[in-house]
């Protein structure tokens, strides 16, 4: 019988978040790094989108860059420096994070550059910065230094089941529910994606067209039967991907999606975070499902990180 | 071991950080009442927003607010829906002192940065009432980075991307300009 004691609380491994913890951390650097050319363009107070014109849609508690480049001012340090300075404290804090040493510390520091990017740059922001936020969040709260981390020399050894581990697991696998199954049913409400048409345009739209995809144009109903896929896997992720038999199948289609997604638009970053928060939510246990606890573990041995003094 | 009370305030937690989750979709669903979004929807889906629309929070609680934005649940999942929209485009036409024209893209150093300028498009659409002034703040920037103009006309648009159908029968993809703003410096 279902007991919500036991679906919150049975303890269970954390290790999985030694993973998220680190690759999230990755992800940050590499999403930073990347918009480094346009650090002006996007958030500066005169880059593309005036701050006069960002701060109509920033809320007063939304942190920002011109926080501390309007207090550092009467220093002489301009907004100029405080970005590129901000730039540099933000990778230092993913390193942190990466080490894994003061965790929270170093999660909760991480949040907030995020945020204050995030706030500065609010309309050039989308879904995986949303995304980011989430994950940097749940780096902040979740039990993630138990294994390769400063605090803990190691990667495969024993670590400590935890009621905790299991409880930050049932968030993050409700909350990415509730995105597919909001995603589905919003778009089940319109035309486009039970006629195929929803895969032909979001695939051949200016600006985010990353390969010649003109010849689907030639299979309607190789397009038709996408939508219905993208349609059933997103609004029923969260029945799917609970039953043994439909797991895999529920976990490739959203993969193969999320692929789709990165290859066809160049959305990259987003495919990139969401594959993540799926094999982090439902992946990882489902790997070990697949292959045994031990024998994942006996996988992972042969590439053993061993740090010693 | 967790104690009870420890268990207790952990599911409070999952109730509010859902809860917050749920809230903000709900409340996103709402822009489907604007007729021009409500008369994109399937007419089964019209029927089913209908009833929907009764549990349909009309506002985000003041309280609720700076915890979505902390843990970035402050938006809904409904991309690309009910349909896909058509892409907005801008452009730029400088002139010099002298009259001579040139067309310029949004100049981006990245694709991410791109990437964003497209995404900001979007955005662009749903601040009607501050549409003049995203323009105007590209329009500086492009005046910046082309120091050598003098006067700058922003052009924007959409891109019609035909139907499959209208694609195969050889229709391709139309610029159609929706506006244009123009900015000259002093």
């Amino acid at each position: 019988m279902f007991s919500i004691n036991q679906w919150f609380f049975k303890p269970s491994s954390p290790r999985v978040f030694t993973f998220f913890r680190i690759a999230v951390a990755v992800f940050c650097m590499i999403q930073i790094i990347k918009l480094y050319p346009d650090l002006l363009n996007v958030f500066g107070q005169y880059g593309f989108n005036r701050a006069d014109v960002v701060s109509v849609t920033q809320a007063p508690f939304m942190p920002r860059i011109t926080w501390i480049s309007d207090a550092l001012l009467p220093l002489g340090i301009g907004e100029v420096s405080v970005i590129y300075g901000l730039f540099g404290f933000y990778l230092l804090t993913l390193l942190g994070l990466v080490l894994g040493y003061s965790n929270r510390l170093f999660a909760g520091l991480a949040l907030f550059c995020h945020l204050l990017f995030f706030g500065s740059g609010k309309m050039f922001m989308y879904g995986v910065d949303y995304f980011t936020t989430s994950a940097l969040f749940y780096c902040l709260i979740l039990p993630s230094t138990q294994a390769f981390s400063l605090r803990s020399f190691r990667f495969l050894g024993q670590v400590k089941a935890s009621a905790y581990a299991t409880f930050i697991k049932r968030v993050l696998q409700v909350h990415l529910c509730l995105v597919y199954f909001f995603g589905g049913i919003s778009k089940m409400l319109g035309v486009h994606w039970w006629t195929g048409e929803g895969i032909w345009r979001a695939v051949s739209l200016p600006g985010f067209n990353n390969m010649d995809t003109t010849w689907m144009a030639n299979f309607p109903n190789m397009l038709m039967v996408m939508g219905w896929i993208v349609l059933l896997t997103e609004t029923f992720y969260f029945v799917g991907i609970y039953i043994k038999k439909t797991r895999p199948i529920i976990l490739l289609a959203i993969l193969g999606m999320h692929l789709g997604i990165g290859l066809t638009m160049g959305l990259y970053q987003f495919a990139t975070i969401m594959i993540l928060f799926n094999f982090t939510a439902f992946g990882w246990d489902y790997m070990q499902e697949l292959f045994g606890a031990n024998r994942f573990r006996q996988l992972f041995e042969r590439f053993r990180l061993r740090l010693s003094f | 071991m967790l104690q009870t009370y420890q268990k207790v305030l952990l599911l409070g937690f999952f109730i509010l950080h859902i809860g917050a989750i749920c809230w903000y979709n709900l409340y996103a669903l709402n822009t489907y009442q604007k007729p021009e979004v409500f008369e994109q929807l399937s007419k089964p889906g019209q029927q089913v927003f209908l009833q929907l629309k009764r549990i349909l929070p009309y506002n985000i609680p003041t309280a609720m607010r700076p915890y979505a934005h902390f843990c970035g649940t402050d938006t809904g999942y409904s991309l690309f829906a009910p349909n896909v929209p058509s892409a907005i485009s801008v452009f730029f036409e400088l002139r010099d002192a002298d009259g001579n024209t040139t067309i310029k893209f949004p100049e981006l150093e990245s694709r991410s940065g791109l990437d964003r300028f497209t995404v900001n498009l979007a955005t662009y659409k749903s601040f009607e009432e501050i549409q003049p002034l995203m323009a105007y703040g590209w329009a500086s920037r492009m005046l910046e980075i082309y120091p050598d103009y003098t006067a700058i006309t922003v052009i924007i648009g959409s891109h019609r991307m035909p139907n499959m159908q209208a694609y195969q029968s050889g229709e391709r993809s139309k610029f159609l300009e929706t506006v244009r703003y123009e900015f000259e410096l002093d």
